[in-house]
């Protein structure tokens, strides 16, 4: 445990730790500034934009997210060994997509000129700027889930094959129909895997960012400037001080967000 | 015991042995013993301080005065007995010169020669040489022979024609003069040899070899060999029988492929024979080089990084050996003045500067290596270090670039100097990284005098952390007919677009992004506000960029982008688009009014040159409310300089009149400089055919007291710099393209850019 613990020291805790110091520090001249970094972080317009859009992207995305994919690990599970080889394949492709292609693959759907708007043409309705409006939310959340779908299936699948066949077998000879075979057996005996799919799927919700940076740059459509465009852009200000702050920030609410989902797991 | 001891043998042999490699270690980059490969200096992969300051021996290099009155070189050599001879034009181009030095160019003989229109001469190993003409005309075609002692002859080359050239027909693109035997290359790009034997006055060309298929560009003796400057290299022709030589692959592989401007004879690399048959000694912008036919090894005798030719825009004329001590090079700077620079081997110098300076840039330019260079010259004990982000050879963005420096910043690491063009200046300075230089900006101005209304517009609160050494700005230039135009955007563009009258185009058709550059470039001063942006303002200069790009109906593809096509305008640096490449289209009567950019002195005597043509004037685009400059190569002292010292000491030399004159593009913001540039434009003329296909043309000259006052109260009076903000300007072109090209709604353009800074400026 001690070579864990020590990499894990020198390459995530120190930092971090440094982190939280510059936070209470000024930028010029590392001056103890107290809460200031904070209340500045706080006032920041693009810091409350970034961390609504983030927080609506999560909100949006992981229900989404766990309800389609259980529901597809649901159905796979019903599947023969080789076809499920084919869909399990099927689902996780997108996961070995390079980004660089999947950002020219969103280029070439989610253009102006591109294939969705072609398509949409093709059925009479108007065209949509897809990476300019609104929309552009939708196309984030699209390509999260479809990116995401196939992994998190498989997480699923693995907690499904994890319940007992007998006691499925014991529900049916007393009559249980699916939906109380779901919610009275299956449900309860994976909620274990479920804390771990929530977590991870929380966390794979930050990377999206990549996607969204490569596509639209520093400064995308309102909706999908999220809090990673914020840092990314703070450091290339070298705003040290309010990049520290907003870290801090970030960890406590997601350190909170799994705090209190482990507490529910623990108390039930 | 015997466990003990066997341990105790173990781990004395083991230290033995790592003391052995250590000690056999400094062996491999020691003084090189093997025979001809002794001349080491340092090696060609960078060039670092030396912490322990050790090794010693360096070549130096002295700039010498070129002959007082030959200010165009035709051809220069170094002959047998070790003189150099030179022949060139005066400044007027008149008289023809012939200047011998028998003290490596340290002085000159000069004496003049019978006048004749020559474009190159072909000196031979004993003085003698051929002078060549532009070979275009019948009457034109005469070599000019003159021999050692000065007696001259005439023999008249026959040419044959070359298909394709219409009524250029031929002309001599290079020569080679030696052994007595003439070479020339012809517009064919072929190889001939010149019958000159008895007391024949016609020297016909034989084709001399056909051993090369591809285009020969030009031609140099080498020690009984010919030098074949080809498209696909460097190639070696016996001068007797015209076959190859045997290739010499390192030495082709490090000489590659070479760049040559067919017109004048200059290389991006000059080869040369050393003392004995088999030894090559070649210079490029990476140094000075020393190869022994057949060796592996190319060895670097002098590092470019620390010369004059360093910069890129040098060209090479010759590169003389006298022993392995001493060389001197011929060469352009990037202005196309002759330089004569002499290397001498110094075994007292360190082998590399004791000290080092280093300076960041995002990009590299012209201006910067010539600023780096002029500083090295005036401190030979420093080595000045670029650090440039965005190199060209690899993906890097500017954001990639700024993370990095920003990283080696956080880390201490960060450079002694900044040029500040592309880089967050307003971050660094609310950061604390960028030191107060506001004493040598007075100091200077002191001294030389400033442009001050450029220099102070970056002094906040008395303290000034950025200093541009370099300016230009956006402006208009209109026939007369028309009047003046001036006043806001919308004026302007209102006022250009009464102009169409059905009578033929108003504007030069430039691209896009040519009008964008122009409008952010004049404009952007007036739409910046301390919370973001002015969205009127901002609305008023895209409506007005877009009446202006949709008045004559121009398609994009039909439209003049500039990009590279001259040293002005390059996207990179901001500079698209000049003025006056604009205004050839009036002058050719092909538009009423031109928009673009004022690139420094040149450009308006360029300007002025066309009024004196076909009358017009010229003035600032949209000056109404704000006369915005754009600042160039801006300068920054980094608060944690290494040698702080040596930082302010660059700063300074860079805005005195000498740091200046190496500086060869935009206006300069010391007074001295600007009134020298002026004074010492050099006349050209420039033609071009009209609308009816009738030639027409202009004259360039310096700029007369009455014109240089007038520039100068135009330089006076800008007040305001541009909105120098890489995000902003790169929102502006790009959303702006879209709107211009009718892709995008005026709202939905002005919505993108005014939302976007916003976001960028609240955070």
């Amino acid at each position: 445990m001690l070579p864990g613990l020590l990499g894990i020291a020198v390459f995530y805790l120190i930092p971090f730790g440094d982190v939280v110091r510059r936070s209470f520090l000024q930028m010029s001249g590392e001056a103890f500034c107290g809460m200031d970094n904070y209340r500045t972080v706080f006032s920041n317009a693009a810091f409350r934009l970034a961390a609504k859009n983030t927080a609506r992207f999560v909100l949006v995305c992981l229900p989404l997210l766990l309800v389609l994919s259980l529901l597809l690990a649901l159905l796979a599970s019903r599947f023969s060994v080789r076809l499920l080889t084919v869909f399990k394949s099927a689902f996780l492709l997108p996961m070995a997509i390079p980004a660089a292609s999947v950002v020219l693959l969103w280029r070439l759907l989610f253009d102006v000129n591109g294939f969705v708007n072609g398509a949409l043409h093709g059925m009479g309705i108007s065209s949509v700027d897809w990476m300019n409006t609104g929309a552009a939310f939708a196309v984030l959340v699209f390509s999260y889930i479809w990116k995401n779908l196939g992994y998190t299936m498989i997480l699923w699948l693995a907690g499904l094959a994890s319940v007992p066949k007998e006691v499925y077998e014991a529900a049916a000879i007393d009559g249980a129909k699916s939906a109380a075979r779901f919610f009275k057996i299956t449900l309860p005996l994976i909620r274990p895997m479920i804390f771990t799919i929530v977590v991870i799927s929380l966390l794979n919700s930050f990377k999206v960012f990549r996607e969204a940076y490569l596509v639209s740059g520093n400064y995308p459509q309102e909706s999908i400037y999220l809090l990673q465009h914020l840092f990314n852009n703070w450091f290339l200000d070298l705003s040290v001080d309010k990049m520290a702050a907003g870290s801090v920030v970030l960890a406590l609410v997601i350190g909170l967000f799994v705090g209190i989902l482990a507490r529910c797991w623990e108390e039930r | 015991m015997e466990r003990i001891m066997r341990k105790f043998k173990r781990i004395v042999s083991g230290l033995c042995m790592l003391l052995l490699s250590a000690l056999m270690l400094p062996g491999c980059g020691g003084p090189e013993g093997s025979e001809g490969e002794s001349y080491g200096t340092q090696r060609a992969e960078g060039t670092d301080i030396n912490p322990q300051g050790g090794a010693k021996g360096r070549f130096l290099e002295t700039e010498l005065a070129m002959p007082e009155h030959i200010s165009q070189v035709l051809g220069v050599r170094k002959c047998e007995d070790g003189s150099i001879v030179l022949f060139g034009y005066d400044e007027n181009q008149i008289t023809l010169y012939r200047a011998i030095s028998e003290n490596q160019g340290q002085d000159w003989v000069e004496t003049s020669l019978e006048f004749g229109v020559y474009r190159l001469a072909a000196v031979g190993e004993d003085g003698s040489a051929a002078l060549l003409g532009y070979g275009m005309s019948e009457d034109d075609r005469d070599v000019f022979l003159v021999d050692p002692e000065g007696k001259t002859s005439y023999v008249h080359l026959n040419m044959s024609e070359v298909s394709g050239y219409g009524e250029m027909s031929n002309q001599i693109l290079s020569a080679a003069y030696t052994a007595g035997k003439l070479f020339v290359v012809d517009l064919s790009q072929k190889i001939y040899e010149v019958d000159l034997t008895g007391s024949t006055t016609v020297g016909s060309m034989r084709e001399f070899t056909k051993a090369i298929a591809e285009d020969v560009h030009d031609i140099l003796p080498l020690n009984g060999r010919l030098a074949a400057l080809t498209s696909n290299g460097v190639r070696f022709l016996n001068t007797d029988d015209g076959t190859l030589c045997e290739e010499d692959e390192v030495l082709t592989q490090a000489l590659g492929v070479v760049e040559n401007n067919t017109d004048s004879a200059q290389f991006s690399v000059i080869p040369t024979a050393g003392g004995s048959g088999d030894e090559i000694y070649f210079a490029n912008h990476d140094g000075i080089f020393y190869h022994r036919n057949g060796a592996s090894t190319v060895e670097q005798l002098a590092n470019g990084e620390l010369l004059s030719i360093g910069d890129a825009s040098v060209t090479f004329r010759e590169l003389s050996w006298f022993d392995d001590e001493h060389f001197v090079i011929f060469a352009n700077d990037s202005l196309g003045n002759e330089r004569c620079y002499r290397y001498v081997f110094d075994a007292e110098a360190s082998a590399v500067p004791e000290k080092q300076l280093t300076v960041y840039a995002l990009e590299d330019s012209t201006v910067l290596q010539q600023l780096v260079g002029a500083f090295q010259k005036s401190h030979p004990d420093v080595f000045v270090k670029k650090n440039i982000g965005m190199t060209g050879d690899d993906s890097v963005t500017a954001e990639d670039a700024i993370k990095t420096l920003n990283t080696e910043i956080m880390a201490g690491n960060g450079p002694d100097v900044l040029v500040l063009d592309g880089l967050p200046a307003d971050s660094y300075i609310e950061k604390g990284i960028l030191a107060d230089i506001g004493d040598y900006v007075t100091a200077a101005d002191e001294a030389e005098g400033l442009f001050t209304n450029i220099t102070d517009a970056y002094r906040k609160d008395g303290a000034l952390y950025q200093v541009p050494l370099r300016f230009f700005f956006a402006g208009l230039e209109w026939d007369e007919e028309v009047g003046p135009i001036a006043g806001t955007p919308a004026q302007t563009a209102a006022r250009i677009e009464s102009l169409k009258d059905g009578n033929g185009p108003v504007l030069t058709p430039v691209s896009a992004e040519v009008f964008l550059y122009a409008f952010y470039d004049a404009c952007s001063a007036s739409f910046r506000t301390e919370s973001g942006i002015d969205e009127p303002a901002l609305g008023e200069s895209l409506k007005a960029a877009k009446t202006l790009y949709d008045l004559d109906g121009y398609e994009e593809s039909e439209r003049f982008s500039y990009g590279g096509f001259g040293p002005f305008m390059y996207q990179g640096q901001n500079i698209y688009g000049t003025i006056s490449q604009g205004s050839m289209g009036r002058i050719s009567g092909q538009a009423k009014v031109s928009v673009g950019t004022y690139s420094g002195v040149d450009e308006v005597c360029n300007l002025y040159g066309i009024e004196n043509s076909r009358a017009g004037s010229f003035g600032l685009l949209c000056g109404e409310e704000n006369r915005a400059f754009v600042p160039f190569l801006s300068l920054g002292l980094a608060s944690q300089a290494k040698d702080s010292e040596l930082a302010q000491s660059f700063i300074q030399m860079a805005l005195t009149a000498e740091g200046q004159s190496q500086m060869t593009v935009h206006f300069s913001v010391n007074r001295k400089a600007y009134e020298n540039e002026c004074r010492n434009v050099k006349p050209y003329s420039i033609s071009t055919s009209g609308a009816d296909g009738e030639s027409c043309g202009y004259e360039v000259k310096p700029l007369s007291e009455e014109q240089m006052q007038e520039l100068t109260a135009m330089l006076e009076s800008l007040n305001t710099p541009m909105w120098s903000d890489r995000v902003v300007q790169e929102l502006f072109i790009g959303e702006g393209v879209k709107y211009l090209q009718g892709q995008q709604s005026f709202e939905d353009t002005v919505s993108a850019i005014a939302k976007k800074v916003q976001l960028y400026v609240s955070e």
